[in-house]
């Protein structure tokens, strides 16, 4: 019976039932009319009336019940409805409120859309059967879709994504979309929240652009940028990995001190340890060894920074190698420079009172000649007369070194070469140098020949070398006045050493002794010009010779001249 | 007449001013270096010395002045010298030489300055 009124309503099973009793009493009645004979049918109507009604009591007791149970139920279920509308309701308002889109789709159509929706996608009912999904999004961004689409089907969970989505006014949008799977009235649907992203992505290619430039800055600036941690390099732009001439890959792999010059490293972690103590640390130089194993100086600003949350240094790094081998250069010409003015004004200096001791001697000799003539013996004349003769020749040697010295710096000194000979030649030097240093007693002179031929030279050039040596040999040694000269011409060489047991030469001045104007610093005041073993060197070099020295302080010093061997190599 | 020391160790030279002062009447004593001439001077001290400023040998002649200066003060010292800067002029001046002759110097120069500063 519940399930009849249930099934057919309150009132449609009563009015049923009702029917069905009224026929039943009907029918009955008929039966008794004809049945029944006259007397009893009274009393049969009678039963006729009351047996369907005897009958049905129970189950209109039944009935009642149940229709007051529906009454029950009808009120419970209206109450329900009336709550369930009114959440409806309110859930319809929130969907409403929010600037969020939200449409749900259906077999590629839209069967609902929220006020956003209708509003910014300009959505109304009536245009909902007609519009797909795909006309709101930008072409380009419409494989996006379709691929989120592919891997939703294919079960994958798909994250919410960014595309650009046509608004009402044409205008484009960008939204971030997210997609779940509902059940919409019983069946499938697509639920979108579309939510508007635009300021967002302003910002973010705003950050983009600005992470960008800052990038380009970076990565091309003429400073190469560093970032080091730990000895370990964690960035580079490409200027550094251009400057330090190693891969990227190389770079970050190695530790850093490894490929600095080995006196620079601690003075690399000295600097990191100052400036993780909160010291400023100045701009310094540094070594590096480039992966052409080429050393290079680099210019180093440091300062720590926080790089990813942990502390670390950035470094902005110059090669300044060049420049500072320019400046080295540009120093050391100056400093040449300047030796070069000392030593000029040493040369007069020195050049001057060469030229006036002899002029002193000429002026002496001249005067007491021209005042005490008659007071004077022949010999006395003799002498002063010879006198003046030393000095001229004096005067004359010294401009023949300054000349010559001329000559070489202009490089037009050229060997007239002929046959030498050796001893002739000795002679003649110490029988010019015996006036002023008793040559011809103090030199001791040997000369060995073998049958070679012997090379030919320049006999001016000869002379005016061993000229210079044994008189720096006679000037210098002072402390035993005795001088070896050792001629041996041995294989069609010639190997002429000077020796005495003089001053010495000071190590320190040892490699220099050939260098123009240069003078010893033990030479005291031994007068001299700093000329003759320059002029040594380019008479002996022009005849394709070699000169070379050996020297012990205090000892004494020695000098070889070695001509005519084929490319004789330099012996010290 | 007086005597005279002449402290020079180029010869020539050496030789020709002690000539001139003694052709001039002087008694003139010769030394090559500093050292022989100090000697000399301590043997027999002289009325007036010549001295050369550039000598070899460890002495030089302002080394000489000075020892003079102290030993021998009241005699007169006139220096000979090849160089040629003010300066050393005046470095013979304050360490009490009398004159200074440079090279090369004349007759008249030599003889004038003797005669100056002998009493």
């Amino acid at each position: 019976m519940e399930f009849l009124v249930t099934r057919f309503g309150v009132w449609r099973t009563a009015l049923s039932l009702t029917a069905v009793v009224a026929l039943a009493s009907v029918v009955m009645r008929w039966l008794i009319y004809v049945v029944m004979s006259e007397p009893v049918r009274l009393s049969g109507m009678v039963l006729a009336g009351v047996m369907p009604l005897a009958l049905f009591a129970p189950l209109l007791v039944v009935i009642l019940r149940a229709m007051i149970r529906l009454q029950h139920a009808e009120d419970a279920t209206a109450s329900v409805l009336g709550e369930r509308d009114e959440l409806a309701q309110r859930y319809a308002t929130v969907l409403n409120a929010t600037g969020d889109i939200i449409v749900v789709i259906q077999l590629e159509r839209v069967v609902y859309a929220n006020a956003a929706a209708v509003d910014r996608l300009d959505l109304p009912s009536d245009r909902r059967q007609t519009v797909s999904v795909l006309d709101f999004v930008h072409a380009d961004d419409r494989e996006r879709v379709a691929s989120s689409r592919r891997r939703r089907m294919a079960g994958e969970q798909v994250e919410a994504y960014r595309i650009r989505v046509y608004v009402a006014d044409g205008s484009l949008m960008w939204a971030l979309i997210n997609v779940s799977l509902i059940q919409w009235q019983h069946r499938a649907a697509i639920l979108i929240v579309i939510t508007d992203v635009s300021e967002l992505q302003r910002l973010d290619s705003a950050v983009a652009d600005s992470e960008r430039r800052y990038r380009t800055l970076v990565e091309n600036g003429s400073d190469g940028v560093i970032v080091e941690r730990d000895d370990r390099f964690i960035y580079l732009n490409r200027t550094a990995e251009r400057i330090l001439g190693r891969s990227r890959e190389v770079l970050y792999a190695n530790s850093i001190n490894s490929m600095l010059h080995p006196d620079d490293r601690l003075r690399s972690t000295q600097s990191y340890a100052r400036r993780k103590a909160g010291d400023v640390v100045e701009p310094y130089e540094l070594r590096f060894l480039r992966g052409d194993d080429t050393m290079i100086t680099l210019l180093v600003k440091g300062v720590l920074i926080d790089w990813e949350g942990e502390l670390a240094c950035l470094f902005f790094v110059a090669d300044v190698t060049k420049r500072r081998e320019a400046e080295r250069q540009v120093v050391a010409a100056l400093a040449h420079e300047r030796q070069l003015a000392e030593l000029k004004n040493r040369f007069v200096s020195m050049a001057s009172h060469e030229l006036r001791t002899p002029l002193a001697t000429i002026l002496s000799a001249s005067e007491l000649m021209a005042h005490y003539a008659d007071q004077l013996s022949v010999q006395e004349r003799e002498a002063a007369a010879g006198d003046i003769n030393q000095a001229v020749q004096r005067m004359e040697a010294l401009l023949q070194d300054v000349l010559m010295l001329g000559r070489v710096e202009a490089g037009r000194l050229v060997a007239k070469l002929e046959s030498v000979d050796m001893a002739a030649l000795l002679a003649a030097v110490l029988h010019e140098l015996n006036t002023q240093f008793d040559a011809v007693e103090r030199v001791h002179t040997s000369i060995t020949q073998d049958t070679s031929t012997a090379p030919l030279l320049d006999v001016g050039l000869m002379r005016q070398a061993l000229t210079n040596l044994i008189s720096n040999a006679c000037k210098y040694g002072t402390t035993d006045p005795r001088v070896n000269v050792i001629a041996q011409l041995q294989a069609g060489e010639w190997r002429i050493t000077v020796t005495d047991r003089g001053i010495g030469i000071p190590p320190d001045d040892l490699p220099r002794v050939f260098e123009g104007f240069h003078r010893a610093a033990n030479v005291a005041n031994i007068s001299g010009t700093g000329l003759g073993l320059s002029i040594v060197k380019s008479a002996v070099e022009a005849q394709g010779g070699t000169v070379s020295v050996r020297s012990s302080l205090g000892k004494g010093t020695s000098f070889e001249i070695r001509l005519g061997a084929p490319a004789a190599p330099i012996q010290d | 007449m007086a005597y005279l020391l002449v402290i020079e160790d180029d010869a020539a030279i050496r030789h020709n001013v002690a000539r001139m002062l003694q052709l001039e009447g002087h008694e003139v004593d010769v030394a090559p270096s500093g050292a022989a001439g100090l000697t000399a001077c301590r043997v027999r001290p002289p009325q007036l010395v010549l001295c050369d400023v550039n000598m070899p040998g460890g002495l030089d002649g302002w080394q000489v002045l000075q020892t003079l200066r102290l030993e021998l003060p009241v005699v007169p010292v006139v220096m000979l010298t090849a160089l040629s800067e003010g300066e050393s002029m005046e470095k013979a001046l304050a360490l009490g030489a009398v004159a200074y002759l440079r090279k090369p110097f004349t007759r008249v120069d030599l003889l004038g300055a003797v005669n100056r500063f002998l009493g």
